[in-house]
């Protein structure tokens, strides 16, 4: 089972169970991520208010690679926060190389 | 003897530029030199000749195959551009020879640097400079010290990438560490041995933190440089020894006014302008 939860309540630990996307359109946390301390920077810039997630949580194989995917992805590439529209823009062009390198 | 101290002794030692460069430099520097006298000197070098035109005729010039001589590149895209590539063409031959390092090839570093050319000239372009001479130059030239250090520091570089892979940190962090000096002090070092012209100077050494300039022309082209650097990072275009996508430094944004949109419209163009301009100057 999945549930729509308001941002205040996302803690780690919990399993995406849609993408999360800007306002763009782009994916910024994959579906099946385990939700770690880095996402709520992510969640925040972003302006996110809510997320969907599994609400059956199995520490099964698959959620296990989709968390150490994210470890090794965004937050090592990327370890600033955007501070006006241009950096956004330049953020949102990395997630979406580096999204689209996740999903070959 | 440090390793700082060899490096610069290393530096002394470096060959000039090939004859040809310093042929056409001296013809243009030359009021009297007509464009026909130019376009003789090039043609002595067959090999100049034709990449002078491939890269003349690529999308990043715009003429899309209409330059067919010597004579109409010097027309149309101008003496200094065509100095430039030939710059290009010179230092890329003097420093393209196999460096066995792990995961950092000659070859990988040079596509980075074009990338970050080709890009630099585009955003300038793109908001409205009209004077485009340089920047493709400065963007090849930026990281010249990280080549100087492939070459000459060999086994101590080694040890650079592999603090850099430890501490996911930007390569200057660990060249400072272990070799006490950095990239950017190098190529200043040399750029200074080269009489490359000062603005260039100021680009190798000031294009990671944008700190200083001494004109405005200066502060576009280093923050011009400071942005293309880290979009080729972002766009994955060649390798320049790291991962990490480096922040850009705010100040950059009051000098480029760059408009919001600008940079995801033109990222096609900057993928297919170095896809053009990596396989001519390299193949």
């Amino acid at each position: 089972m999945n549930e729509n939860i308001p941002i205040e309540n996302v803690v780690k630990g919990l399993i995406v169970a849609e993408p999360v996307v800007n306002r763009y359109g782009q994916v910024i946390i994959n579906k099946d991520t385990v939700i770690n301390e880095s996402h709520f920077r992510v969640l925040k810039i972003w302006g996110i208010k809510s997320v969907v997630i599994k609400t059956l949580i199995n520490e099964n194989k698959e959620s296990k690679i989709s968390s150490e995917e994210v470890k090794n992805g965004t937050n090592s590439k990327i370890n600033w926060l955007p501070s006006n529209e241009i950096e956004e823009e330049l953020y949102s062009l990395a997630l979406e190389i580096i999204n689209k390198k996740e999903s070959i | 003897m440090k390793i700082n101290e060899k490096l610069i002794n290393s530096i002394n030692k470096l060959p000039t530029l090939p004859t040809i460069f310093t042929a056409i430099t001296e013809a243009i520097e030359d009021p009297y030199t007509t464009n026909t006298k130019l376009a003789n000197i090039i043609l002595t070098d067959q090999s100049t000749t034709l990449k002078i035109l491939k890269v003349a005729n690529s999308p990043l010039y715009g003429f899309h195959g209409k330059i067919d001589s010597i004579s109409d590149a010097i027309l149309y895209i101008g003496r200094n551009e065509v100095k430039d590539i030939v710059f290009t063409l010179s230092v890329i031959s003097m420093f393209s020879k196999e460096i066995k390092i792990k995961g950092f090839r000659p070859v990988d570093f040079w596509a980075h640097s074009i990338a970050v050319g080709v890009i630099s000239r585009n955003v300038a372009n793109a908001i409205g400079e009209k004077k485009l001479e340089n920047y493709f130059l400065s963007g090849v030239l930026h990281d010249i010290g990280k080549i100087i250090f492939l070459e000459y520091a060999g086994e101590d570089y080694k040890k650079v990438f592999e603090l850099v892979k430890e501490k996911n940190c930007l390569i200057k962090e660990a060249e400072k560490e272990i070799l006490g000096i950095t990239h950017e002090e190098v190529g200043k070092l040399l750029a200074e041995k080269w009489r490359i012209p000062e603005s260039i100077q100021d680009v190798i050494l000031f294009h990671d933190n944008c700190v200083k300039s001494n004109t405005s022309n200066n502060n576009l082209l280093i923050s011009i440089v400071h942005l293309s650097n880290i979009l080729s990072h972002i766009l994955e275009l060649g390798y320049s020894g790291y991962d990490i996508i480096p922040k850009p430094n705010t100040l950059i944004w009051d000098t480029l006014k760059i408009k919001k949109g600008t940079l995801t419209e033109l990222k096609e163009k900057f993928i297919n302008d170095y896809t053009s301009t990596v396989k001519l100057i390299m193949l």
